[in-house]
């Protein structure tokens, strides 16, 4: 008996020095879950109410696309699943008259008691971005390459497919849709060699194989990349849009010369249009100014102005077209058919044109590019934007001479991503020009 | 007889408190193991809190970098030549393509004071709409630099803000730049044995 009550003694002891244990151990271990939990359910709420406002920018900037005064005049609300967003936009008054129209779209993400407010600017988005554009790389059914005699100073996106010989440079965005491109597969991958790649920087033709042939950074630059598979951007049918909006209308072939007037230093332009030529100054309000053509238009000289010209024919470039002032001057030239170099064949002498060029319908190209002797040099100071890309010359093979027509020399006009030309066509979508985020320690 | 079966003699009693000191001496070991765990894990648990916290931070004002905010190289830049290696005025975020990790992260951002591009007459290439930020650790804080601009590029108005303190172990930032407008922040937390990452990837929407 006496040792019985001693053991019953020991295990109550041993009973509660366990219960004492696993108490302490439950304590701890309750007060991490705790606070596990409670740091999940920040971390999640924070996060859903951030995307919930990412949903209202991402709303506003599709109906904008189509509707630029959605939002404007109240908030919209919308419900998603158990919270939702207020969305409210408003549109810089000047927005008719702006080269691309503003928005500031402000997004309100709502979950039960938690908020999430962004503040984005968007901008309208111009085909003026692109230094160099086209909906095809072919000239008729040949592929084009580019090679490394190539350098694109700006973005530069084709609806087709990149050719690339040799390492061909650029110094910005290179983008491209794939559409056609028998190597593209419907699941987004490429299939080239023998091998399937995922990786958009690897969708594109090399000659031999990706080492040797591939896209590099122009001088290192940082804003260099490359991505194929991306979303087509169409063309516009036609000019007439730029027609709608145009300030003076000239039917029948027309032929304009600009120049500066050297007593006024006036910018002024002669036009020849119906046997009849008139001098007048080059009209020169704020937001720019619009001509079309509805025929064929010769252009050429000095512009002292901010001007787009639309033409549903071919337009002509006779001779130099060049700025007055690079900083300030800018010139949309936007043909429903084909932009064209047209000098003669058999005269050696460098050619300039400073404009943004729009070949709707098909190319810009060199008028009897195949004939005659080696030109001299195109430089061209603007973007070139193209159906198909068009031939400005030839060049032995072997030495790497020019034979005829043009060598190039193609700069991009970096003040058109800002200033585009007035009434320039627009892609369709917006760009956002800056993201506030009111939870960020910068607000 | 029947006393002395009811009391203890002094071997019991002395074996007796010898039992309930080991026991007492074993409980409170395991106690004090127990409570050194549970601050363990509070501070640990407090640290993984504060490096989210920062994290999210340097992630919600990355966000509002703009990759170029002087795309036509007219005026003076924005900061970029700040930069350590030196990059293209078109680049300002760090880090670039020519380095593309770092143990900190610089980049420009509109200044929400300034920054409002319906003014009649803005330039989005003037340096004064923006400032330069950057982060960094150093001492075992994370901390925040931001410099601002007058209309010419001269930097103006330099501030440094401690955001906020690791209290133990080692802490290291880790940033990369995994495409044009896609990076990652990385952070490791190192107390004794043990190590905590949080990596976070951020897309930088404006253009």
């Amino acid at each position: 008996m006496k040792t019985k009550k001693n053991s019953a003694g020991m295990a109550m002891a041993f009973t509660l020095f366990v219960l004492t244990i696993v108490f302490m151990i439950a304590v701890t271990m309750a007060n991490v879950i705790s606070s596990e939990s409670r740091t999940a359910a920040n971390a999640f709420l924070s996060s859903k109410v951030m995307y919930y406002a990412r949903a209202g920018v991402i709303r506003a900037r599709a109906e904008l696309k189509y509707n630029y005064v959605w939002g404007t005049t109240g908030a919209v609300t919308q419900s998603v699943g158990d919270g939702g967003y207020t969305v409210s936009v408003w549109a810089d008054p000047n927005n008719g008259t702006r080269p691309l129209k503003l928005w500031k779209v402000t997004s309100t993400g709502l979950y039960g008691d938690s908020q999430h407010q962004l503040v984005v600017w968007l901008q309208q988005d111009s085909f003026a971005k692109f230094a160099y554009f086209t909906n095809r790389e072919k000239m008729g059914m040949s592929v084009i390459w580019f090679t490394d005699r190539d350098q694109i100073t700006g973005n530069a996106h084709t609806n087709g497919y990149f050719s690339m010989y040799k390492t061909p440079q650029f110094s910005e965005k290179v983008t491209s849709a794939q559409e056609t491109d028998a190597y593209y597969r419907p699941d987004k991958t490429y299939i080239q060699g023998g091998y399937t790649y995922t990786d958009p920087a690897k969708f594109y033709h090399y000659y031999n194989n990706y080492t040797q042939d591939r896209p590099i950074a122009l001088g290192g630059s940082s804003s260099f990349s490359f991505a194929g598979g991306q979303p087509v951007i169409p063309l516009p049918t036609d000019t007439s849009t730029i027609q709608a909006k145009a300030d003076v209308q000239y039917s029948g072939n027309t032929t304009i010369l600009f120049h500066v007037n050297p007593l006024t230093g006036k910018g002024q332009m002669d036009v020849t249009n119906g046997g009849t030529t008139t001098t007048v100054d080059v009209p020169d309000p704020p937001q720019g100014y619009t001509i079309h053509v509805n025929g064929i238009l010769n252009v050429s000289g000095e512009l002292k102005g901010r001007v787009t010209i639309g033409s549903t024919g071919n337009m002509n470039i006779t001779d130099n077209l060049i700025y007055n002032d690079d900083n300030r001057d800018v010139l949309g030239l936007v043909s429903n058919t084909n932009v064209i170099i047209d000098t003669d064949p058999y005269t050696a002498e460098d050619m300039y044109v400073d404009a943004a060029i729009m070949a709707l319908n098909t190319s810009f190209k060199v008028n009897n590019y195949s004939i005659g002797v080696p030109r001299g040099t195109l430089h061209v100071f603007g973007g070139i934007i193209q159906n198909n890309r068009g031939p400005v010359g030839t060049f032995n093979g072997g030495t790497g001479q020019m034979v005829t027509g043009y060598a190039k020399d193609y700069q991009y006009d970096q003040k058109l991503l800002n200033m585009p030309p007035v009434n320039f066509p627009t892609t369709g979508t917006s760009v956002i020009k800056a993201w506030q985020d009111a939870t960020s320690l910068g607000q | 007889m029947k006393n002395n079966k009811n009391g203890f003699t002094l071997a019991e009693l002395l074996v007796a408190a010898a039992l309930f000191m080991l026991l007492g001496g074993a409980l409170l070991t395991v106690v004090s193991m127990a409570l050194r765990s549970w601050r363990d894990a509070d501070v640990r648990v407090n640290n993984q809190q504060n490096v989210r916290l920062i994290q999210d931070a340097i992630v919600s004002e990355l966000r509002q970098a703009i990759p170029d905010s002087d795309p036509g190289g007219l005026n003076p830049p924005t900061g970029y030549l700040s930069v350590t290696p030196a990059i293209s005025p078109t680049g300002v975020i760090f880090p670039n393509t020519n380095t593309p990790l770092g143990n900190y992260v610089e980049f420009t951002e509109p200044n929400p004071a300034v920054y409002d591009p319906s003014s009649v007459g803005f330039n989005p290439a003037t340096p004064s709409n923006y400032r330069r930020i950057k982060y960094y650790l150093q001492s075992g804080y994370l901390k925040r630099d931001s410099t601002e601009y007058d209309s010419n590029g001269t930097p103006l108005n330099q501030k440094t803000t401690n955001i906020a303190q690791i209290n133990t172990g080692t802490i290291t930032l880790e940033v990369a730049r995994l495409g044009t407008k896609l990076y990652q922040v990385k952070f490791t937390v190192q107390q004794g044995n043990q190590v905590f990452m949080l990596v976070q990837k951020v897309f930088v929407p404006a253009e």
